[in-house]
């Protein structure tokens, strides 16, 4: 059964500045933090996101394909790294209330874009986090179709058969698999009793 | 150090009140060519090599831009020659993609430097960029698209406007496309970024004239 989670989240100047593409903090202008404050204060820094996450057994087929009731995943990344897992989390998250319409201010369009894709990328962390005190179980980074070696299609054809995004009011476009709002990831993360290292893989907004 | 002086070295700085009020006296003493010449096309040059060598992010990219663009809009834009003026370029996110914030700032780059830009929006049908061909009749079409699974509707649009007119060059770019990706779906071009969109667009042109 597919769990729901709700998530606040407050964002630190430096998870924004690196989701902006900084490399190094002193580099941003006055008038860029000036615009990074006015979208923290608009939304009181409080982002608003919602999960969706279903815990399942699986099983690897001549180490090329890893099963589960409801799809197999045919990632090397992913069949490497389970190795030391025993269960699969697959996941959808999403940021509500936050996509914006049209806006001319194309810097501030893009500042709140990587605000959003901050507060995204960190309610993944806590959900994780929350599963790991939970079940007890390390979990791994992140992993999102499309990237690595993970096939887009396929991937989001087995995350989308395996949690319901209607539940969390994610709409899927047919075909090119985008949800809406642009702010949601959908990944999965291998769990297991030993620490999960891999490079970390999400989805970039 | 002059009135010019000064305006570039806010540019530099991104300090957008003292560039607005350094531009208030570069436009009453100075004639519009001149500052096309001294500010406009020096800054804008000099801040996307900026970007493009990491120097700055794409935030002060954009300032530097809006900051350009406003002082255009100063000036009597009648009086002033641009290079690339005759230039026009349809520019679209392909069906079934909602991200159009990479295409919005390379318009952004292209109406900097002078191109005439006709924007489609983002989830664009692929017949409307042909469409928008036989109307416009442009240069270049630029198609973005942030998803692999939309890159084979990227490829039945360029070849509904090289249907349409055979001359048109077609430059694509997007998360998941690259220079093999951008040739095997039978594009003219590919940009990796808005630092090199006007060189890859240039080459392009320079190899049709």
């Amino acid at each position: 059964m597919a769990s729901v989670i709700d998530f606040t989240i407050s964002l630190d100047i430096s998870d924004i500045l690196r989701s902006l593409g900084y490399t190094n903090a002193e580099k941003s202008s006055h008038e860029t933090m000036h615009k990074i404050e006015e979208i923290e204060n608009e939304f009181s820094n409080i982002f608003q996101c919602r999960s969706i996450y279903r815990i399942v057994d699986f099983s690897l087929k001549n180490n090329i394909e890893l099963l589960t009731k409801t799809g197999c995943i045919e990632s090397p990344r992913i069949i490497s790294l389970s190795q030391k897992a025993t269960r699969l989390l697959i996941g959808l998250v999403t940021l509500y209330n936050f996509d914006k319409t049209e806006c001319d201010d194309l810097l501030y369009g893009y500042i709140l874009h990587g605000i959003g894709t901050a507060a995204i990328g960190k309610a993944v962390d806590l959900l994780l986090n929350r599963v790991e005190l939970e079940t007890g179980l390390h979990t791994s980074l992140p992993f999102s179709p499309g990237y690595c070696d993970w096939d887009m299609t396929s991937g989001q054809e087995f995350i989308l058969d395996s949690v319901d995004p209607s539940v969390i009011n994610v709409n899927v476009v047919p075909q090119s698999f985008i949800m809406l709002p642009v702010h949601t990831i959908s990944f999965v993360s291998l769990m297991g009793t030993e620490e999960m290292d891999g490079t970390p893989v999400i989805f970039v907004i | 150090m002059s009135h010019l002086q000064e305006l570039m070295q806010s540019l530099r700085t991104f300090e957008k009140e003292t560039f607005k009020k350094g531009m208030s006296l570069v436009i009453k003493n100075h004639e519009p060519q001149e500052i096309i010449d001294q500010i406009f096309t020096p800054g804008l040059d000099e801040t996307r090599n900026r970007y493009y060598q990491g120097e700055i992010a794409i935030p002060e990219l954009l300032l530097s831009m809006q900051l350009l663009m406003d002082l255009l809009s100063h000036l009597d834009i009648k009086q002033v020659g641009r290079k690339r003026g005759n230039n026009k370029i349809v520019l679209g996110v392909i069906e079934g993609d909602p991200h159009d914030l990479g295409k919005n700032i390379i318009k952004r780059m292209y109406e900097c430097y002078g191109f005439q830009v006709y924007d489609l929006g983002k989830n664009v049908f692929i017949n409307n960029f042909a469409e928008k061909v036989r109307e416009t009749k442009p240069d270049v079409v630029g198609i973005s698209t942030m998803m692999s699974t939309t890159v084979s509707k990227v490829s039945k649009a360029i070849e509904l406007i090289k249907m349409e007119s055979s001359s048109v060059n077609v430059i694509v770019g997007g998360a998941f496309m690259t220079a093999a990706v951008a040739e095997d779906i039978g594009a003219d071009a590919y940009a990796e970024s808005a630092a090199v969109i006007i060189e890859e667009t240039d080459k392009i042109l320079n190899k049709t004239k």
